[in-house]
């Protein structure tokens, strides 16, 4: 048997649908963002978005639409699922002032006949809120009558005449909801409009309609009242029909392209921004007249090109001239509208842009710093926002400098230069001495401050108020002051009794020393120490640390002994709170600090495990209690600040930052093997930087924005499509799509002209065929043809792996479509090529008839074209393979020989395929993955030089991606973004058994996945504590990425046991049972999950309070403890599952 | 009918209505994220066949009459002219079981979903026999005496419907028992009426005649435009096909005519993507007439993908499971003297062997627009 677990690392980037509204209170505005799976929601304000919470939904958001009832202040949200999951879902804030998402109503609006639409679901609620109108069969309407009370949703069906509907939208000002919509017939595109009665729910009659409307009309506009009536978007036409009058205008801005999304600027109604398919933004107005009756009606339309945005997938204006653009072809963007041009002759500025992966068509996983960490490559986004991305786990240390100092015991950075804004000097504490660094421009060298003590060891130094300078030593605390630019001692404090000081906290007016379980509070004045309380503790004093707040601030306290932790308060030390810590290990680091508005404690313990809580500020309580382990070895806790948010760099074997994200501490790790300690500096040549000292150096280095995966993009401004790593000589080869246009001239002569700059225009060096006629396309110009048409160019570019300059590109004939590419090494010959396959795509042919393999060598600067096979059709797949090239050709797979001649000579072939799209090999063994007949196997006989095939799943699965993870197992992924795992059964007794792959689970991902590649971001696995192997990397078309590992059977029926647990636990968004969600489902199938774990339900067992993870603990689970089986505790399973989070 | 798709680039990826017509640029398309609908991957396939296995009977002088693929295992039951039904395996090809269920030809089968039950009609000159098999050991569940045709309700099997001349009878798949006859007050005459569930088992088509199953009332007669089929229900339940004429089932008006269907049995595939049409102009007094080509068409818009000629009598054609493989029974030779008998199985879409062109006796009509 096989057991997989199966997590995402990166959350699905791209954005499927937008909304403004009032969601989190009257008086927010808010932006909701679905990607995928995921709800985001924002709160807008002057500075930017303000992320208020993220949840998960247990299903792909089809559409996502806002309305208000007449009962309401606030907006609700109507949410349909791919798998036709309606419900209706509110923003509230909870009891304890957290934001919750609250199921209003909720229902399966699915049919178990009918034939689901070719042109998609439409979703549209009626302007008044009464009712919700679906589309999701052809030939019938579901509506939803809107009741206050109800929690169920319960769609009726109306007989809808029109088949082939496009869009439908309600009308505004209708007594009776009523719909208007495209739709078409043999004689061409409509617009009808229909009046619903829904007591019967039924249509009663059509108050008008408009027959040959534009054939490519696919998009309504509703205006609101009173002017009310519909805008219609076609290919080349815009027409305002409110049933009386109608205008149409033609404006040559819109032709050559596609408007696909829009969004209203004004509540009137007289302005819209609309979004082309180039990423174009175009405004829409309209403009009213005075009738004789003194209302106002549309006089005309006029269109104006404001300038360049993301490709949109939808748009949603937020407020003051703030636009939100989400994409799905790559990142999405906040842009501000301008009343005048810019320089570039744009009205429209970028903001922020949000990162998005979208969608990830090909990747490597490369070790490029040799590191022991991998990172993935990928080919990301489309058309002008293509790129590739190069994403790591962690956050990257980028070193500036380094200096060989071992045994240092603390470290800080210190401005001894007036009113100065960098840091110039660095103390460094070592055991029984302190010495003192300047640093000098880029040169660190030795130095002295006088007043301070160099042979004890600081405990603490820092700048403080009053322009003066503290050092904390075991024998007490020193102010030294600044007069005329010289250094010099200003007052002193020493502990009294036989204690010496053992740890201190301070901030700029206050400082606290302790000795033995003496706690001093002293006021820093100008050249004075005044002590104003001491408090004695119960035990010793192993670790404190002051909060924000100055002289009322909050004074957190681990103690020895009775493991425990103390909240005081300034000024008189009155003591706020105990929290007693498990175990018998000692806290070592304490640090209280406010991160996103939440103040939490966090105190590390000498096992590398830490406790945290969050405090109120107020009766310093501490709550919501939790445990992490970040090492092995006693942990510092540092804060440190990056870009203006406060986060925190906890010192350990496994140096960790944790930051807080959507309001949850999370933590990352850091690409360094060991820091002891570490300080912020800011230095004027090392500005915003870190210090980090391991037992040997200190390391002077930039910190990576504050993120888990650390993503960098090199835009291309064109499609990747496919990478390749070429160690050998130290670059990628990256297949790359460029649209150009091809234009024809007044003569018949045509010309193709590349649209924009781009990577394979501006690269080096450029080789190839010219911007050449098209080897199919129509020479002359077709009679009814546009202007210009687009043409894709392909390019093979050299991509230098360090810099990733484009070193060369090479550019194939137009129609040439570059489908596979690889590096490798063929037989004896020693050098490494990158070998190209290609199809020659003729638009009228079901399939290609004619394609390439062409390979190239990248040498001393120079792209040489070594050989050339024509094959006979498009060459999916490229693949190394025993020193030979494995190529999929349309059904074929073929195996070609390289030859002495440096020719590629056919070996054999493989028949059995409908389209073979893709290969994996490991061994002598080859799998298979068929456009729609699954996975299947094949043996390489050396000695025969032939293919044999072993085994095949005889399911139709239509497949996207494949992988090998080990002799016998299988992982297919498929196009209703399913996962499967098969498994060959070799030890079988019969031949049939021998020949039918086995199915050994199924998994509803939700999300198609493009691309698999063994291994993970995660680099030594044997550094986790999870007993996982064979990790497999998964990209998908939505911009996630996924990891699934091989459990042992223990641990998967343990797993398998919290799962079920934690279904029953948490309250799923929108009443989806998990099992539903997770269920293999495609056209002709429906079945449970098996095999797999939900890594992401397992993590998030780490998100619940304590007391409900009491409770799935009291449940009963059994876990192996040294062969002995007993109940598992909540420490267990946090452990168990932390270990699980460290894979990815 | 689509809008001509555009050319490559920038529409190509994103107008989700235009479909390419090459599968390679589908593939591109699908990678960047494009929802594509299965209709042009599923008319690629139809449009290719590959045998994959014959199947012959080694003994005696009866032939094959009808076939269906086991529902739950990689078997085929094919049934023949002496009355028995066979059981193949279809990895090995070997004949693993046989059964003597009727005394004379079976000319149609029908499996439960569950794999549990099979119908099976047979017919001598004197009289037609259906009945009920538990497929275990093939023991009798019960005799539908006169029944010309049988098969089982939709959603569900627990009905079975049964066609007697004009008369249509429902029985209860458990017990036998008649539940509800259905007579139409005129009869349409149809050669070949064959009663039938629509996909919601609310109505049955018999006699040309829609009934609701509820009230056992007449709800529409459709014009009777050809002698022969009595029509069936597109598994979308918004259509009825009758012979060549495409009727809305809403508004019962015609909505296209299908010339490429006259007088052809109509087989969807499983995921209702595309149907088979096989010509069967065999009235009763004339059983000779067999055609010996099959066609493909698209399920949503009735176009041709293929015409396949496999150059034999086609007597009957069943599709497997998912759709992946075709059986097609092909007989050589005059109906009262079959020469030679062969059940083939064919892989859907995949080419005859490495032969990329169009192979010998094969051609594909059309494309599809």
């Amino acid at each position: 048997m096989a057991y997989h677990y199966v997590v995402t690392a990166q959350k699905p980037t791209a954005v499927t649908a937008c909304i403004t509204g009032n969601f989190t209170s009257p008086t927010d505005l808010n932006l909701l963002v679905a990607k995928v799976s995921r709800l985001e929601m924002y709160l807008v304000t002057p500075e930017g978005l303000h992320p208020m919470k993220e949840v998960g939904l247990y299903g792909k958001v089809a559409k996502m639409k806002l309305f208000r009832p007449p009962y309401e202040n606030k907006d609700l949200v109507f949410i349909l699922t791919a798998r036709y999951n309606a419900m209706i879902l509110e923003w509230r804030t909870g009891p304890n002032g957290d934001l919750e998402v609250v199921t209003r109503a909720h229902g399966n609006v699915a049919d178990r006949i009918g034939k689901p639409s070719e042109n998609g679901i439409l979703a549209v609620i009626d302007p008044q809120a009464r009712v919700i109108g679906l589309r999701l069969y052809d030939g019938l309407f579901k509506i939803i009558p809107l009741d206050k009370d109800s929690t169920e949703l319960k769609a009726a069906s109306l007989r809808l005449e029109e088949l082939n509907v496009y869009d439908l939208e309600f009308l505004h000002g209708c007594a009776n909801p009523t719909l208007i919509l495209i739709h078409q017939d043999l004689n061409g595109r409509h617009i009808k409009t229909r009046e619903i009665n829904l007591r019967d729910k039924e249509f009663i009659k059509v108050p008008w309609k408009q027959d040959n409307v534009e054939t490519e009309a696919s998009i309504l506009i509703p205006v609101p009242s009173p002017l009310g009536g519909a805008i219609v978007i076609g290919q080349e036409s815009i027409v305002y029909h409110d049933g009386q009058s109608y205008i149409a205008v033609s404006p040559p801005q819109i032709k050559m392209t596609q408007i696909n999304s829009y969004c209203r600027v004004d509540t009137r109604g007289l302005r819209y921004l609309l979004g082309d398919i180039a990423g174009r933004l175009f405004m829409l107005l309209l403009e009213l007249y005075e009738r004789a009756d003194d209302t106002m009606a549309v006089k005309d339309l006029k269109v104006e090109l404001l300038g360049e945005i993301p490709i949109p997938e939808c748009m949603t204006y937020l407020d003051n001239g703030v636009v939100f653009i989400g994409s799905r072809l790559g990142d999405s963007a906040l842009v501000r509208l301008s009343a005048a041009r810019d320089d570039s002759n744009q009205y429209v500025k970028v903001m922020e842009t949000f990162t998005s992966l979208s969608p990830i068509v090909d990747m490597c996983v490369v070790d490029l710093e040799r590191q022991g960490q991998n990172q993935l490559i990928t080919c990301s986004g489309a058309f002008k926002m293509g790129s590739l991305r190069i994403i790591r786990n962690g956050i990257g240390i980028q070193e500036q400098a380094s200096i060989d100092l071992p045994g240092i015991k603390g470290m800080w950075a210190l401005t001894l230069a007036q009113a100065s804004p960098y840091h110039d000097t660095l103390v460094l504490a070592f055991v029984g001495q302190t010495r003192v660094l300047t640093l000098n421009g880029e040169e660190v060298e030795e130095t002295e401050i006088k007043g301070f003590v160099s042979d004890r060891q600081t405990f603490f130094t820092g700048n403080v108020s009053h322009n003066q300078l503290i050092q904390v030593t075991d024998e007490g605390v020193r102010l030294i002051a600044n007069t005329d630019d010289k250094w010099a001692l200003a007052a002193s404090w020493q502990p009294g009794g036989a204690r010496a000081i053992s740890v201190v906290a301070c901030s700029n007016t206050r400082v606290v020393p302790a000795a033995g379980n003496r706690i001093f509070l002293l006021a820093i004045g100008d050249r004075e120490l005044t002590l104003l309380s001491e408090v004695c503790m119960e035990e010793e004093v192993a670790c404190l640390d002051l909060g924000p707040g100055d002289e009322e601030a909050l004074l957190g306290v681990g103690l020895w002994t009775d493991i425990s932790v103390r909240v005081l308060k300034l000024p008189d030390l009155r003591p706020l709170h105990t929290e007693k810590l498990s175990g018998e290990i000692i806290p070592r680091s304490l640090l209280i600090c406010v991160l996103e508005g939440v103040c939490y404690l966090l105190c590390a313990l000498g096992d590398g495990s830490m406790f945290y809580f969050t405090v109120d500020p107020v009766t310093g309580a501490l709550a919501n209690r939790k445990r992490v382990t970040l090492g092995t070895q006693p942990t510092v806790l540092r804060s440190f600040r990056s870009l203006s948010t406060t986060n925190i760099f906890a010192c350990s074997d496994r140096p960790t930052v944790i930051f807080s994200s959507n309001h949850k501490l999370v933590f990352s790790n850091v690409n360094l093997k060991e820091v002891t300690h570490m300080c912020s500096l800011n230095a004027q040549a090392y500005p915003d930087s870190l210090a980090l000292a391991t037992d040997s150096t200190v390391t002077i280095g930039t910190i990576d924005e504050i993120q888990k995966l650390h993503i960098r993009t090199v835009p291309l401004n064109e499609t990747p499509r496919r990478i390749a790593y070429q160690e050998a000589t130290q670059t990628f080869g990256v297949v790359t799509m460029r649209v150009d246009k091809l234009e024809w001239t007044s003569g018949s002569g045509s010309t193709s002209v590349s649209v924009r700059g781009s990577a394979s225009t501006s690269a080096a060096n450029i080789s190839g065929a010219p911007l050449a006629q098209p080897k199919h396309a129509p020479l002359a110009q077709p009679k009814h043809a546009p202007a210009a048409v687009d043409l894709e160019i392909y390019n093979l570019l050299i991509i230098d792996h360090h810099t990733f300059e484009v070193l060369h590109a090479h550019q194939l004939m137009a129609s040439e479509f570059v489908l596979s590419l690889v590096s490798c090494k063929l037989g004896d010959d020693p050098a490494h090529y990158y070998a190209l396959g290609t199809a020659i795509l003729n638009p009228e042919e079901s399939e290609p008839k004619q394609g390439r393999i062409i390979l190239f060598q990248w040498s001393e600067g120079k792209l040489t074209q070594v050989a050339e096979k024509e094959i006979k059709g498009a060459c999916y797949t490229l693949v190394e393979f025993n020193g030979k090239l494995l190529a999929s050709i349309n059904s074929t797979v073929r195996l070609f020989e390289w030859t002495s001649d440096k020719e590629l000579r056919l070996e054999c072939s493989h028949f059995n395929n409908i389209v073979a799209l893709y290969l994996k090999v490991k061994g002598d063994f080859i799998l298979i993955g068929d456009l729609m007949r699954s996975m299947s196997l094949l043996q390489y006989k050396q000695m025969e030089g032939s293919f044999e095939e072993i085994a095949r799943d005889y399911s139709p699965n239509w497949m996207t991606a494949i992988e090998i993870l080990d002799d016998d197992t299988f992982l297919g992924a498929e196009n209703s973004s399913n996962l499967f795992v098969c498994q060959k059964d070799s030890a079988a007794t019969t031949d049939e058994e021998r020949q039918q792959m086995g199915y050994m689970g199924q998994f509803h991902l939700g999300d198609m996945v493009n691309v698999m590649r063994l291994g993970s971001l995660v680099g030594q696995h044997a550094d986790t504590a999870a007993p996982v192997q064979n990790p497999a990397t998964l990209a998908t078309v939505n911009g996630a990425i996924c990891l699934v590992v091989q459990l042992s059977q223990e641990l998967y029926d343990f797993l398998h046991q919290l799962e079920e647990r934690l279904t029953h636990t948490i309250k799923s968004v929108g009443k989806i049972p998990h099992a539903f969600w997770r269920s293999f489902n495609t056209d002709i199938k429906t079945e449970p999950a098996e095999g797999f774990i939900d890594g992401d339900l397992i993590e998030s067992f780490l998100d619940l309070s304590r007391e409900k993870q009491q409770e799935i603990v009291q449940m009963g689970l059994q876990i192996d403890d040294g062969g002995i089986m007993r109940k598992a505790t909540v420490d267990d399973l946090i452990k168990i599952v932390e270990d699980l989070t460290r894979i990815h | 009918q689509c809008p001509e798709p555009r050319s490559g680039g920038l529409a190509s990826i994103g107008d989700r209505y235009a479909e390419p017509v090459n599968s390679c640029a589908r593939v591109i398309r699908r990678e960047l994220g494009t929802t594509t609908s299965c209709r042009a991957h599923a008319n690629f396939a139809h449009s290719h066949f590959a045998a994959a296995r014959t199947l012959r009977l080694t003994d005696d002088d009866a032939y094959f009459t009808h076939t269906i693929f086991h529902p739950t295992q990689q078997k085929l039951l094919a049934a023949t002219s002496s009355g028995d039904i066979r059981i193949f395996n279809l990895f090995s090809g070997a004949e693993e079981n046989s059964y003597q269920v009727h005394d004379s030809y079976i000319y149609h089968m029908q499996a439960s979903r569950d794999g549990l039950l099979l119908l099976a009609s047979s017919s001598t000159s004197w009289r037609t026999l259906s009945a009920l098999w538990h497929m275990k050991e093939f023991e009798q569940s019960f005799q539908l005496e006169n029944e010309e045709y049988v098969e089982f309700s939709k959603m569900t099997d627990d009905r079975i419907i049964g066609t007697k001349g004009e008369v249509a009878t429902i029985f209860d798949t458990q017990t036998g028992r008649e539940l509800l006859t259905l007579n139409p007050s005129l009869s349409n005459q149809y050669a070949k009426n064959r009663a039938t569930f629509n996909p919601t088992d609310e109505l049955v088509l018999s006699d040309g005649v829609l009934w609701d199953v509820n009230s056992g009332k007449e709800i529409r007669k459709f014009d009777k435009l050809n002698q022969t089929h009595s029509g069936v229900f597109h598994p979308n339940g918004l259509e009825v096909i009758s012979n060549t004429e495409v009727w809305d089932l809403r508004t019962f008006h015609l909505l296209r005519t299908v010339p490429a269907l006259d007088k052809s049995e109509v087989i969807f595939n499983p995921a209702c993507t595309a149907l088979y049409a096989v010509c069967s102009d065999q009235d009763s007094e004339d059983r000779s007439q067999f055609d010996t080509s099959f066609k493909t068409l698209c399920a949503a818009d009735y176009s041709s993908i293929a015409t396949v000629d496999v150059k034999r009598n086609i007597y009957a054609l069943s599709v497997s499971r998912y759709g992946t493989q075709i059986s097609v029974v092909e007989n050589l030779g005059d109906f009262e003297q079959v020469s030679e008998s062969c059940v083939k199985i064919y892989d859907v879409g995949r080419k005859r062997d490495h032969d990329d062109d169009a192979g010998v006796g094969f051609y594909i009509n059309g494309g599809w627009d």
